[in-house]
């Protein structure tokens, strides 16, 4: 015997004829045997019944009229919309055009920026080779004097050279000694060399004792690269700066920047002044390209 | 009565320009359609501008309707989205104020249902039959959203079972589950009444 509420579930089913065939015959066997279930399902048919005979509600005689309206109102809505909207669809490609028209101008005007960047910014062996110097000095504890002045006016060259090359001179001991005599002709040396000459750094304050016998010792030997910067002019070069040995106060390197096919001629009026070791050249400059010399004064030191 | 056959021709001369196609579509759904959405929202006014926002809806997507389905299955689901749209919307809760045959409320909202207002010229068993009917709608209309569409949809429309499912979007198992719940929680408030 099948359970009566397990029975009355199907009911709305069976009602419809929407049971499979096993679930029906389960249900009609149950019917024909339960008075109680079949009073319920006779109560379901009634009240479907009911229901589907609630009166039809029927649409409003102008439902045709109001629906026209409505939808003549919605279109005027939607082409207020659309107006308002309009002007995007030919704002936006307009804005992207202009977007795109100044970024082609800042493309192009940006390239004619660079040499005037270019000024601020060192080649980067010549920068590796300034930081090494600087570094130098400041493990010495004494900051050359004059080397700001120096990067400056070099800031302003207006085409660094962007090859180094570095040699050793030896001076030789008459050359010490013809520097070491003040030259009349000094006077009439380049501005560059008599600046750099004024940058000599001084010593280190906290040593008076030492001082002395430094500014002495000076005065006996007053070593000048007054020749060395004769020779770099010779071959239209240009002095860029002097480095000092903080300790003694003379000169040890000379920096200079020479077109590449004068190398020849000024280490022809280096060899005139000591004993000069050049390191095999490996460039591929050309004759117009600046090369950027370090001089390594051997004699001075 | 409406066919299928002549929906399609209607729908395919919209679909190639003639606008007028769509009127004949109204006029031919419009009363079945109306009554759905009066039985499903219990207010004429309401079930009016649910009727409407579903054929304006329709209008906008019959050139997109593919012949495949039926176009009164198609209509009605948009009608039953409309009556949603329309129960969740703020002004028809303020408007609307649902009556429990449980809890028919206070009394000064005004006499219950089954009380025959007074001086009515109406012969009495007229009038019975009318009240039957304000209480079989009142307790469709107390049903909770879910079951009251599906209940609607089948016992008042005549829809089948797999359309029901099709116009809802249920499957068919939660759509005869459903119309067994609802019947039998009208049958339960009915009781005495049907």
């Amino acid at each position: 015997m099948t359970d009566c509420s397990e029975i009355r579930t199907l009911l709305s089913e069976y009602l419809d004829d929407a049971l499979d065939a096993k679930a029906k015959a389960l249900a009609d066997e149950h019917l024909r045997t339960c008075p109680a279930c079949r009073e319920e399902l006779d109560s379901l048919k009634t009240l479907v019944k009911g229901i589907g005979s609630l009166e039809s509600v029927k649409a409003p005689a102008d439902f045709l009229d109001q629906l026209h309206r409505r939808m003549e109102r919605r279109s005027i809505i939607s082409a207020i919309w659309e107006w308002l909207f309009y002007p995007l669809r030919v704002k936006i490609p307009l804005q992207l055009a202009g977007a795109a028209v100044m970024a082609l101008i800042i493309f192009s005007i940006l390239p004619l920026q660079q040499p005037s960047l270019k000024l601020h910014s060192k080649p980067e062996q010549e920068k590796n080779a300034e930081d090494t110097a600087y570094y130098a000095d400041e493990s010495k504890g004494i900051k050359p004097a004059g080397r700001s002045e120096a990067l400056v006016r070099k800031a302003a060259t207006p085409e660094p050279a962007k090859v180094t090359r570095e040699v050793a001179l030896n001076l030789k001991r008459q050359v010490r000694a013809k520097a070491a005599t003040p030259e009349p002709s000094a006077a009439q040396a380049p501005a560059s060399s008599a600046a750099l000459e004024m940058k000599r750094p001084k010593l280190a304050a906290g040593a008076p004792a030492r001082e002395d016998k430094k500014e002495e010792a000076l005065e006996k030997e007053p070593e000048s690269v007054l020749p060395i910067t004769k020779a770099i002019e010779a071959a239209k070069g240009k002095v860029l700066s002097v480095d000092y040995t903080p300790q003694t106060g003379r000169p040890e390197s000379v920096h200079a920047q020479i077109p590449a096919g004068e190398l020849t001629i000024l280490y022809e009026k280096l060899k005139e002044l000591g004993e000069l070791q050049v390191s095999p050249e490996t460039g591929t400059e050309k004759d117009s390209d600046l090369v950027h010399v370090k001089i390594r004064l051997i004699g001075l030191r | 009565m409406t066919s299928s056959g002549d929906d399609a021709l209607l729908i395919k001369a919209f679909q190639k320009g003639d606008k007028r196609a769509f009127d004949q579509l109204v006029i031919r759904h419009k009363d079945r359609i109306f009554n759905l959405c009066y039985r499903f929202l219990g207010d004429y006014e309401e079930a009016n501008d649910s009727a409407q926002e579903a054929f304006v809806k329709a209008y906008g997507s019959l050139n997109t309707f593919r012949l495949e389905s039926a176009f009164s299955t198609w209509l009605y689901r948009i009608a039953v989205n409309a009556c949603k749209n329309k129960l969740v919307s703020s002004a028809y809760k303020a408007k609307r104020k649902t009556v429990s045959l449980d809890n028919p409320g206070n009394p000064s909202d005004g006499p219950l249902p089954m009380e025959i207002p007074n001086g009515a010229p109406s012969p009495l068993a007229r009038m019975e039959e009318k009240e039957k009917m304000v209480l079989v709608q009142r307790a469709l209309d107390a049903l909770p959203t879910e079951f009251k569409m599906v209940v609607t949809l089948r016992d008042v429309e005549g829809f089948s079972y797999e359309d029901i499912a099709e116009i809802t979007g249920l499957n068919l198992g939660t759509v005869k589950s459903r119309i067994a719940r609802a019947r039998t929680d009208l049958r339960n408030k009915l009781r005495g009444v049907l």
